[in-house]
C-alpha cells in the first residue's frame, strides 16, 4: 500500500480543488493500472506471465481472424452465404452465454473502490469512474476483437446504408455495456439479497430453457428482429437497446453507491440468534472441527455462495443438461453430470480447503489439534456432502432419466472415495490467502492457482475412461466406477495418515502463504 | 513450563531477523519482551509457537522439542493477533471450541470462564450473541486474550496484550495475569511496547534489538527507569547511524 501513497495524496488534492474532475479520473485510472500491473507482475513468475501473454495474444488473433473470415468459415461449414443474418440470429444467445462467463469470472467494482473511500472524492464520481472503467474488461475486449473485423469485412460490405451499419455496431456496444452493468447489479444483488437474486436467476434460466425445449426460439427471433432492424437503419431497436442499457447503468450505479455507503458492514451481517449444532457436539475434536467448518460455510459470504452454486449445479443445471435434446444422451455429458451432481460441493468448496481458514490459520495451528484430526474432519465433511448432494439430485435422475440412476450411484461412491481424496491432495497444496469478508461473489478466484484449473483432469479421467470403454453397458460402467470409489473409501484411513504427514511437512509454507505479508 | 531456545536463527529473504544463541525461561516466570518495531518480537513468539520454522537451532518446552511433537500445545495458550480469533463465532462458541480442544469439561467450563467476565462485561457469558467480527477491536482482543487464558494452560504467550485496550481493561488484564501466575504458576511470555506495564508484571525483562537480545535482566523497582534510559539512548544512536 505504501507505494500507492503519493498517488493517493495527489488524488485527494486533486479533488479538493473540485474543478478538476478529469484529473481525478486520470489519477484513478493511473492508480488502477498500476495496481493491476503490479498484482500481475508480482504474483506470477516470469514463465507464467509469458505463457499467459502468448495465450492472450493468440486468442485475440484467432478471434480477429475468425471475425474477418467468418463469411468463408460459415460458407464452408454450413453453406450459408449471408453470415450477417446468422450472426444477427444468435447475437442475444451469444450475449447470454458470455454473460454467464462474465458472471463467473468477472470482478466486482465495489472492492476496487475501497482504498478511495476515505479520500475527499465524491461517491458519485467514484461510482461513475468504476462503472465506466468496468467496461474496459477482457469480457468486452475479446468480443469486440471478433465483432470489429466482422463488421468491417461483412456488415459494411453487405449493407451500404451508413446509418444501418453504424446502428448495428452501436447496438453491439450497447449490448456489451448492458451485459457489464447487469452483471455488476446482479453480483451486488447476490451480496445483499440472495433470495431475490436466486429468484431472478431461476426465472431467467427457466425462461431460456423453456424457449429452447418448447422450440419457440423467441430469443433468436428477438435477436434477428433487433439487429436486422438496426441494419435497415431503424432507430427504434437502437432506442430500445439504449433504454435497457441506461436502466442497467442506473440500477448498477445505484446499487454500487449503496454498497459503498454500507461498506462498514461488509458481511451484510444482521444480528441473529446463533444456535449451536448439537448433532456433532459429541464426536470429539473431529466433530468440533466439522461444526466449525459448517459455521464457516454458513456465516461467510463466499463459502455460502459456493454452497448455493453447488446446489444450483446439482439441481437446476442437472435438469437443464438432462433435458436438452442430444446433449443429455451424450456419454461425456452424462459423466460430467454424474461427477458434479453428487460431487459438486466437494469439487467447488473442497479445492480451497485450509485456505478457507487462512485468516485464522495461525490460531488454528497453535491450538491443540492433531493433523490427523484436522484432515479426518475435512474428509468426513466432503464425503458427507457427496451423500447429501446425491440424495438431493436423485429425484431428478429418477424422474428425467431413470436409466442413469445406476451411474449416479456409481459416481456418488466414486466421489466419496476418490474425488474427495484427490481434492484433499490439492487442498494440502494450498498456500494462498482468502479473505472471507471480501469475497462476496461466485468464483472470486482469490486463492486459486493454475493447479486448481488442471486438477479436474485427474479427477474426471478414471470414470470417463471407464464410461468411454463401456458406452453401451452403463450398468457395468456404473459398477466399475463404484468399485474404484469403494476402494478409495476403504483406503480412507491410509490416505488420512499420508495427507496428515504431508500437512505436517507443508505447514510452514501454508502458514506463511496465508499470512498478510 | 520451562522454555529453552538453543542457537535459534531466522532469516527472511537473506536478511537475518532473529539470532538467539541461548535463552532459558524458567517455569512460573513472567518474561517480558520489549523492543522497537521490527526488532523481531513477533517472529520470536511465532517461533515459540512453531508457526515459523527456524533456520537453525531448536526450541524445547519442558523437555519437548516443539518441532518434533505437538504435545506441548495442549498446555499452551496464545494470542498474537487477530489471526488467533475465529471471527465468525460468538465469544461463547470460541470459548467452548477451545474448552473442548483443551479437555475442559462442561462442569469445569463455567468456573473457568467466570473470573474473566469482568474483563469482558459487554455480554454475559453463556448468552453471547455478537459475532467476534461485529465487535470493536478492543473487545475482540479481550475475547482472544480470554480464549488464551481461561483453560488455565501452563504456558501463555501474548503479543502486545495491552494495545487497543481501555485503561480499565489494561489494569484488569494485569491483575488476571498476576493472579494466574501466582495461583497456578503459569509461565507467561509477553511482548509489549508499554514499558510501564511490562516492568510492572514481569519477573524478567529482555530487550530485543535487531533480532538479538541485547539486555536480559531480572525485574526490579528500577526496571522502568532502566528501560526508559535504554530506549532514549538507543533512539539517539539509531538516528546517528542513519
Amino acid at each position: 500500500m505504501t507505494y500507492f501513497s503519493p498517488i493517493l495524496v495527489r488524488l485527494g488534492r486533486g479533488t479538493r480543488l473540485g474543478k478538476r474532475g478529469f484529473r481525478t479520473y486520470s489519477l484513478l485510472a493511473r492508480h488502477q493500472f498500476l495496481g493491476a500491473y503490479r498484482a500481475f507482475s508480482q504474483r506470477s513468475n516470469a514463465y507464467v506471465r509469458v505463457i499467459l501473454a502468448v495465450l492472450a495474444i493468440y486468442l485475440g488473433y484467432a478471434l480477429a481472424l475468425g471475425g474477418w473470415r467468418f463469411g468463408q468459415i460459415v460458407f464452408y461449414i454450413v453453406n450459408i452465404a449471408r453470415p450477417t443474418e446468422l450472426v444477427n440470429e444468435y447475437l442475444f444467445a451469444a450475449a447470454l452465454s458470455l454473460f454467464g462467463l462474465r458472471f463467473l469470472f468477472g470482478k466486482t467494482p465495489r472492492f476496487r473502490a475501497t482504498p478511495y473511500l476515505h479520500l475527499p472524492i465524491s461517491r458519485s464520481r467514484l461510482v461513475r469512474y468504476f462503472q465506466a472503467s468496468s467496461l474496459v474488461s477482457l469480457h468486452n475486449i475479446y468480443p469486440l476483437l471478433f465483432v470489429l473485423p466482422f463488421w468491417f469485412n461483412e456488415v459494411r460490405r453487405a449493407n451500404p446504408t451508413a446509418n444501418g451499419t453504424s446502428f448495428w455496431l452501436i447496438g453491439i456496444v450497447l449490448l456489451l455495456a448492458t451485459s457489464t452493468w447487469l452483471n455488476s447489479w446482479l453480483r451486488s444483488l447476490l451480496s445483499y439479497r440472495a433470495r431475490t437474486f436466486a429468484l431472478i436467476i431461476v426465472a431467467a434460466w427457466g425462461a431460456v430453457l423453456a424457449d429452447q425445449v418448447a422450440g419457440t426460439y423467441i430469443i433468436n427471433r428477438l435477436s434477428t428482429a433487433t439487429f436486422d432492424g438496426l441494419l435497415s437503419g431503424s432507430p427504434v431497436p437502437l432506442l430500445i437497446l439504449f433504454a435497457i442499457c441506461s436502466a442497467t447503468a442506473y440500477l448498477s450505479g445505484r446499487r454500487l453507491r449503496l454498497t459503498l455507503r454500507d461498506f462498514s458492514n461488509p458481511q451484510g451481517a444482521r444480528r441473529r440468534v446463533y444456535k449451536d449444532i448439537s448433532l456433532l457436539q459429541d464426536l470429539g475434536p473431529v466433530g468440533q472441527l466439522i461444526i466449525l467448518e459448517m459455521k464457516l460455510i454458513w456465516r461467510n459470504r463466499r463459502p455460502r455462495h459456493n454452497l448455493l452454486l453447488s446446489t444450483v449445479f446439482s439441481t437446476v443445471y442437472v435438469v437443464a443438461l438432462l433435458l436438452t435434446p442430444d446433449v443429455g444422451d451424450s456419454v461425456l455429458v452424462q459423466s460430467i453430470v454424474g461427477l458434479f451432481a453428487s460431487g459438486g460441493f466437494a469439487l467447488n468448496y473442497g479445492q480451497l480447503m485450509f485456505a478457507w481458514e487462512s485468516t485464522f490459520f495461525d490460531g488454528l495451528m497453535s491450538r491443540d489439534i492433531a493433523m490427523q484430526t484436522m484432515v479426518r474432519a475435512k474428509f468426513v465433511l466432503l464425503q458427507l456432502s457427496c451423500v447429501v448432494f446425491f440424495f438431493l439430485s436423485l429425484p431428478i435422475f429418477m424422474i428425467i432419466k431413470p436409466e442413469l440412476v445406476p451411474l449416479h450411484i456409481g459416481f456418488a461412491i466414486y466421489n466419496a472415495g476418490v474425488t474427495c481424496l484427490l481434492i484433499m491432495v490439492l487442498a494440502v497444496l494450498n498456500k494462498r490467502r482468502i479473505e472471507l469478508w471480501r469475497s462476496g461473489s461466485f468464483f472470486n478466484y482469490e486463492g486459486f492457482s493454475f493447479l486448481h484449473w488442471l486438477w479436474i483432469f485427474p479427477i474426471s479421467a478414471p470414470p470417463l475412461a471407464v464410461i468411454m470403454m463401456l458406452p453401451r453397458v452403463q450398468v457395468h460402467a456404473a459398477v466399475l466406477v463404484s468399485l474404484i470409489g469403494l476402494l478409495g473409501l476403504l483406503m480412507t484411513p491410509v490416505f488420512v495418515a499420508i495427507l496428515s504427514e504431508r500437512l505436517l511437512k507443508r505447514r510452514y509454507v501454508m502458514l506463511s502463504g496465508f499470512r498478510i505479508q | 513450563m520451562n522454555v529453552e531456545l538453543n542457537h535459534i536463527e531466522k532469516s527472511f529473504e537473506g536478511r537475518r531477523v532473529l539470532s538467539i544463541p541461548e535463552l532459558r525461561i524458567d517455569n512460573g516466570s513472567v518474561f517480558g519482551l520489549v523492543g522497537g518495531n521490527g526488532a523481531g518480537k513477533t517472529t520470536f513468539l511465532r517461533l515459540l509457537l512453531d508457526l515459523l520454522q527456524p533456520d537453525k537451532g531448536a526450541i524445547v518446552v519442558d523437555g519437548m522439542d516443539i518441532h518434533a511433537t505437538g504435545d506441548w500445545r495442549g498446555q499452551t495458550g496464545s494470542f498474537l493477533d487477530e489471526s488467533f480469533l475465529i471471527d465468525f463465532l460468538t465469544a461463547d462458541e470460541l470459548f467452548r471450541f477451545n474448552a473442548r480442544l483443551y479437555n475442559v469439561s462442561d462442569d469445569e467450563y463455567y468456573s473457568a470462564i467466570h473470573p474473566f467476565q469482568s474483563f469482558y462485561p459487554d455480554e454475559l457469558f453463556g448468552e453471547t450473541r455478537k459475532l467476534i467480527r461485529e465487535m470493536s477491536k478492543g473487545n475482540a482482543k479481550k475475547i482472544g486474550l480470554i480464549a488464551a487464558m481461561f483453560c488455565e494452560p501452563r504456558l501463555v504467550i501474548l503479543d502486545e496484550p495491552f494495545a487497543t485496550l481501555d485503561p480499565r481493561s489494561q489494569i484488569r488484564l494485569k491483575n488476571l495475569i498476576a493472579d494466574q501466575n501466582r495461583r497456578l504458576g503459569t509461565t507467561f511470555i509477553v511482548s509489549s511496547h508499554d514499558l510501564h506495564h511490562v516492568s510492572e508484571i514481569s519477573s524478567r525483562i529482555a530487550i530485543l534489538e535487531g533480532g538479538e537480545i541485547v539486555r536480559d535482566m531480572e525485574a526490579t523497582d528500577d526496571s522502568l527507569d532502566v528501560l526508559r534510559t535504554y530506549f532514549e539512548s538507543e533512539h539517539l544512536s539509531e538516528v546517528r547511524k542513519d
